[in-house]
């Protein structure tokens, strides 16, 4: 239960913060390309905190605490790396089926890297607080 | 002993996670379908206006030649040889003598031969001459 919250809330906030990068392209009010973009958005975020909680339930069933393994935290952060990296091309090459718009990898990047970086301040102060 | 630790910790557990996975496959699942929904519609929409695009207007394509064959040509369309639009100006600055409606080629009277026809001035029908006033 406490999982799927953190997924729920994790979204609200991962779709907030990109909605505010990607201002500027919704101002041109292309539905379809709205609505791709929130769709793909959640599919991709839940996707990856659902590997990322499955990771870290498989981690501490092994006994592994991410805050005192060094190599393990260092290991998970490269895969989370990884894989937002794939999660940016996925959005792009899916939304630039709907609107070509220039610079539109830049604000795919831009709108994940400011979700990625709240994301991480997030749990690193769960992790401080819990 | 073993069995009610089964009833207290592990079935929970494997009930959240269940429920988890199913949570995340369900918003998954709803994204993707709602985004090839959207990914149709879109190609529709595009096709649609390259349809429109392509027709001529005036609805179907057999309208559309009738219009494009008996239409009267539009302000500023090429007439034909020595012509200019009406209400243009030649190159002299005085208004196109053909294209006004006392000029020979558009008097009936005239073209069936009968009678020169008189502007309301009393003076013949023609083209002024060259850059003077009448």
């Amino acid at each position: 239960m406490y999982a799927a919250f953190l997924v729920l809330v994790g979204l609200a906030a991962t779709l907030v913060l990109e909605t505010l990068v990607f201002l500027p392209l919704f101002c041109k009010k292309d539905g379809c390309f709205i609505g791709a973009f929130y769709c793909v958005n959640a599919a991709t975020n839940v996707s990856l905190n659902f590997l990322l909680s499955l990771a870290m339930y498989v981690l501490s069933a092994l006994g592994c605490d991410l805050r005192y393994e060094a190599p393990a935290a260092f290991l998970f952060g490269c895969c989370t790396v990884l894989l937002e990296v794939l999660i940016v091309w996925i959005e792009y090459a899916v939304l630039r089926r709907f609107h070509p718009y220039p610079n539109l990898l830049g604000y795919v990047a831009g709108a994940n890297l400011l979700s990625a970086v709240a994301g991480s301040a997030l749990v690193a102060v769960c992790l401080s607080l819990f | 002993m073993t069995e009610s630790l089964l009833d207290v910790a592990v079935w929970p557990i494997i009930t959240l996670g269940v429920g988890f996975v199913i949570l995340a496959v369900a918003v998954v699942a709803a994204a993707v379908i709602l985004l090839v929904v959207l990914l149709k519609k879109k190609q529709k929409r595009d096709e649609a206006a390259r349809r429109a695009a392509q027709d001529p207007p005036g609805g179907t394509a057999e309208e559309g030649a009738f219009a494009a064959v008996f239409a009267p040509p539009a302000a500023g369309e090429e007439r034909g040889a020595g012509e200019t639009p009406r209400g243009a100006r030649s190159e002299n600055g005085v208004p196109s003598a053909q294209n006004a409606d006392n000029a020979p080629g558009h008097s009936p009277a005239q073209n069936a031969g009968d009678a020169p026809v008189q502007n309301a001035d009393g003076a013949p029908a023609g083209p002024p001459a060259e850059g003077g006033e009448r």
